[in-house]
């Protein structure tokens, strides 16, 4: 049997990001209802935090089996900040296989790059949906704040706007060069202002604050943000104040597992001062309505869509099955008889 | 960046059972050393022992690093007891994807499933190799004729001259199968058994089946054995573990939580501190076995990732000199 293979331009051509952010609201819908199913990744650390290999780098492992494709499948993907830095390539390097659940046949091989990329904007708004805009699907005017003014802030705003007007966004970044760059590539995305801050603490407003950065010095501090605000720490490490997490009225999460060991929870789940009792609930829970993020206008709610390996799989899997209707890909026989 | 593409038929061309021996070991001395990384494996459980999904199936993460390779790989892998079966093809599946550690760059994707069956030979022959220092010729018994059967005795084959090779399978003509096609690894007899006891009565004993039964028992197993439970359950009965003289096994977590010692765990009965050593331990020659004829010895050998990547990274090179395989550009 053969297993198609998909590149990177391949799948650009694909898949919109409208789409995937249909894609990862049914997936967070199975995440509630149980029809999703997401193992903890699994890392190999190659340098990242320990000694050897000393590489600077490590590689999760993100299996998922997606009920409503019927799809099984797995993400591995790292990021690098040695040798892949210094020879100017992306900071992410990911590929995805999918297997046919039930024959157990690799049916596809493909780039995982732009997906990840993309869904970790879709996983935000997603969120954005059911925490600020009580699940509807009207169209409602949003205000951001935005650290990071790279890749990941790019997708943020895209997929953002594909359920919000975006009447302004404040971006800040530690590279006032790349935020310029930003409000340039994003002016068509966004119907309102982009405001490119000098001060970080000039970004902490709006409805919905997105920290997409590789920062680990806590640099968003819980007094600059006004109560009713949800915000969104996204990066790898812990960019935002302990206060901020701590005094948070509800914190909601898209793995509960997951998210206590990496990113914004890590360090403080660590020290006992956050357990899975302090955790709301999930984005699926809310997708499902089994929750409802209620009225927040009095405190502050912390949304943590560290990613899971199932946004990928589903969006993989529907970029699969596009790519097979309209003939695009290679092909290879792992196996031949 | 280029990753290379290679199938099954190109795998078993560029590599050697002898070769897999040899990468097996190494690998060992890694886990040993502390030069090859492997976190436990993550199951993606698709109705093995789940109801929901209805697939009979499950799916296995095992990533790794080797040192002595400087290589970083995944295999994904699993077995389909439903729809696969019915149409003949193998239980297992599996991909192989190699990174390069420094770069992060996926230099390779290939066939798992000839890898996994011929590195499942070559922990056991490795393991010998610490266990009988020295020995030349070992008697083995085998339950279980299947394909892993088959490369249990190739890779042993490599090591030691098999002098005897006691075979039963619950399906006799495959026993007898085995035998007819066996007989260039084996020096001595092979001898197909008609009581599943028969087998168990040399110094190597192994099963490589999937029975969940225990039917092999503690009163069979002799002082001066080294018996292999291979399978995915259990194959033997309690008593064999509980009474064991030491257990040895490859990958301490993973061992607890599959195969011969699950059920003991889940009951108590077992823990980390009934392991006596792994067998990269034995390989580093931090511990060694004294007083094999007067043991009774269970060695585990459940299946590391880093064995699969370990052989997948010699292939890899092989192919790159060799120029075999396909080449595509996934980040293009």
């Amino acid at each position: 049997m053969s297993t198609s293979l998909l590149s990177q331009d391949q799948i650009k051509g694909l898949i919109s990001m409208k789409e995937i952010v249909e894609i990862c609201e049914k997936t967070f819908k199975g995440f509630g209802e149980g029809t999703v199913i997401n193992p903890t990744k699994v890392n190999l650390d190659l340098g990242e935090t320990a000694d050897f290999p000393p590489y600077k780098g490590f590689m999760n492992a993100m299996p998922a089996y997606i009920g409503w494709t019927d799809t099984a499948g797995i993400k591995w993907a790292g990021g690098n900040l040695g040798e892949r830095k210094r020879l100017g390539l992306p900071y992410v390097t990911s590929l995805i296989m999918l297997i046919d659940p039930k024959l157990g046949n690799f049916t596809c091989v493909l780039d995982g790059a732009f997906i990840t990329n993309m869904r970790t904007g879709a996983q935000t708004a997603v969120a954005l949906k059911y925490i600020f805009n009580g699940g509807s699907s009207e169209r409602k005017s949003i205000k951001l704040g935005l650290y990071g003014a790279g890749m990941q802030g790019h997708t943020q705003t895209l997929a953002i706007s594909q359920l919000f007007d975006i009447e302004e966004v404040r971006v800040y970044d530690v590279f006032k060069a790349a935020a310029e760059k930003y409000k340039e590539d994003m002016k068509d995305v966004v119907k309102g202002e982009i405001i490119v801050c000098d001060t970080p603490k000039e970004a902490a407003q709006g409805d919905a604050i997105v920290c997409v950065t590789q920062s680990k010095d806590k640099f968003l501090l819980d007094e600059w943000v006004k109560p009713g605000t949800v915000v969104f720490p996204m990066g790898s490490y812990q960019e935002c104040d302990d206060a901020m997490l701590l005094n948070a009225k509800k914190i909601v999460v898209d793995h509960i597992g997951q998210c206590l060991h990496r990113g914004a929870l890590a360090e403080l789940s660590e020290k006992g001062k956050i357990t899975e009792k302090n955790i709301f609930g999930t984005i699926g829970e809310l997708a499902a309505g089994i929750l409802s993020a209620g009225d927040y206008s009095d405190g502050k709610i912390v949304c943590i869509p560290i990613g899971t390996g199932a946004m990928d799989i589903a969006v993989a899997s529907i970029v699969y099955k596009k790519a097979k209707e309209q003939g695009i890909g290679g092909a290879y026989s792992f196996i031949q008889d | 960046m280029n990753t290379l593409l290679l199938s099954k038929s190109d795998i078993e061309k560029l590599i050697s059972f002898k070769e897999i021996v040899e990468i097996c070991d190494k690998t060992f001395q890694g886990f040993g050393d502390g030069t090859t990384l492997n976190p436990p494996k993550v199951n993606l459980n698709l109705g093995d022992s789940a109801p929901f999904p209805p697939y009979n199936a499950s799916m296995n993460a095992m990533p790794a690093y080797i040192g002595w390779q400087d290589i970083a790989g995944l295999k994904w892998a699993g077995g389909f007891g439903g729809e696969r079966i019915k149409m003949g093809l193998p239980f297992i599946n599996a991909l192989i994807l190699l990174c390069d550690p420094s770069l992060g760059n996926f230099v390779a994707a290939m066939d798992g499933t000839s890898i996994t069956n011929m590195r499942t030979g070559g922990q056991t022959a490795a393991a010998l190799k610490y266990l009988f220092k020295g020995r030349k010729s070992i008697k083995l018994g085998l339950y279980g004729a299947g394909a892993q059967g088959r490369t249990q005795t190739m890779a042993i084959s490599e090591v030691f001259d098999i002098e005897e090779l006691r075979v039963y399978d619950i399906i006799k003509p495959s026993a007898e199968k085995f035998k007819s096609e066996m007989e260039s690894y084996v020096k001595g007899n092979i001898v197909v058994c008609n009581e599943p006891e028969e087998a168990a009565d040399c110094e190597v004993v192994i099963s490589v089946t999937l029975a969940k039964d225990g039917f092999i028992r503690n009163e069979w197993i002799k002082p001066g054995t080294v018996y292999f439970a291979m399978g995915s359950y259990q194959e033997c009965d309690y008593e064999t573990i509980l009474q064991a003289d030491k257990i040895i096994v490859d990958h301490v977590e993973q061992c607890l939580h599959r195969g011969a010692l699950k059920e003991l765990v889940g009951q108590g009965k077992i823990t980390a501190k009934n392991i006596y050593c792994t067998i990269g331990d034995l390989a580093v020659g931090r511990n060694t076995v004294d007083n094999l004829k007067n043991e009774r010895i269970i060695c585990i050998p459940i299946g590391t990732g880093a064995m699969d990547v370990a052989v997948a990274g010699t292939v890899y090179k092989k192919a790159v000199s060799l120029s075999m395989g396909t080449e595509f550009s996934f980040d293009m």
